[in-house]
């Protein structure tokens, strides 16, 4: 290990310091294998305690929340996401509602149409024909006469 | 926030270091070892997401008052062990053996070779003589010298000021000089 050089008055005082420090990190070299193997042992047990692996399982947790919300549209979110949910949801209904009516007019425009023309006297090929388009436009040949 | 390897690699690089410590202050390896153990977990449990470059204060923070709270379970405890004493109580065997384990100063240096070198007589004496120290001054030492913290650091984890700590540390060395060279080492 390295040591960091004291800021101290006296440095004959601080040599003598790190000379005695060097010392007892050469004791720690000798220690009985008993007490290193219990040692090892104990930061292994620290280790598996380590908070950070709490904290990262809650990570994931809150990434597997979010992968589930973007996947059901926010439906496991927070009360302001079921909100925000249920207002497009609205909306959607209503543009869907609009273009059903619509759609529905359509329909009944085009058969009052139809029905109309068929309930005419007058056959719809006539509508079509060039020779009374013609006739309609000069008017009737007995008023001529 | 700190990997798993680095914390790792810190507990690896400081928990021989934070033994020594904590024999220092209790004189027995059992005690020294729980001591250390109950500091790691502790790290690990409530700061094992903080940066990387915040353990070591944070550990030493953690180790200093694992000790003390060590100190004060045992002053309890022998507090209790006198009464019973005193009132002719008896106390199981269990306890008294406990007891017994922390009124032992160096247990563990007995089991030192005899033989050993001039370097390990020399480390054996510092150690004792950093053992005889008053704890504010032993941590004070150990955390500046020893683990390497600066001046603001050493009074973060000791919970003091850092003119305090300065004082500690000088009267820790001129203490453990005067021992040495009391037992015959030129300095």
């Amino acid at each position: 290990m390295t040591h960091k050089t004291p800021h101290h008055d006296r440095p004959q005082e601080d040599l003598l310091a790190k000379a005695m420090a060097r010392a007892l990190d050469q004791g720690t070299d000798t220690l009985p294998s008993r007490v290193t193997a219990r040692l090892a042992q104990m930061r292994e047990q620290a280790l598996s305690h380590q908070k950070q692996w709490q904290s990262a399982l809650q990570l994931a947790g809150q990434s597997t929340h979010r992968a589930m919300g973007s996947l059901f549209g926010d439906s496991f979110g927070s009360a302001t996401d079921w909100r925000r949910w249920a207002a497009s949801a609205g909306i959607l209904l209503v543009a869907g509602a609009f273009m059903f009516w619509q759609a529905q007019t359509q329909i009944e425009d085009l058969a009052n149409e139809d029905s109309a023309l068929l309930s005419e006297a007058l056959p719809p090929n006539a509508l079509i024909d060039k020779g009374f388009q013609t006739w309609l436009s000069t008017g009737t040949p007995a008023e001529k006469d | 926030m700190a990997t798993p390897r680095e914390l790792d690699a810190f507990l690896a690089d400081v928990e021989r270091r934070a033994y020594k410590t904590a024999w220092f202050a209790v004189h027995n390896e059992e005690n020294a070892l729980d001591i250390v153990q109950d500091s790691m977990l502790k790290l690990a449990e409530h700061y094992g997401d903080r940066p990387a470059d915040e353990l070591p204060a944070l550990f030493q923070r953690i180790l200093q008052n694992t000790i003390r709270d060590f100190y004060r379970r045992s002053k309890v405890r022998n507090l209790w062990t006198t009464l019973f004493s005193a009132l002719g109580g008896g106390e199981d065997e269990d306890d008294q053996e406990k007891i017994d384990r922390l009124r032992a100063t160096d247990a563990d240096q007995a089991e030192r070779p005899e033989d050993a070198l001039e370097q390990r007589r020399t480390l054996d004496d510092i150690e004792e003589s950093l053992a005889k120290l008053p704890a504010r001054q032993r941590e004070a030492f150990l955390l500046r010298y020893w683990e390497g913290l600066d001046t603001a650091e050493t009074a973060e984890a000791m919970g003091c000021s850092q003119g305090s700590v300065k004082t500690h540390c000088s009267r820790a060395t001129q203490a453990l000089a005067a021992d040495l060279k009391a037992k015959g080492h030129q300095l």
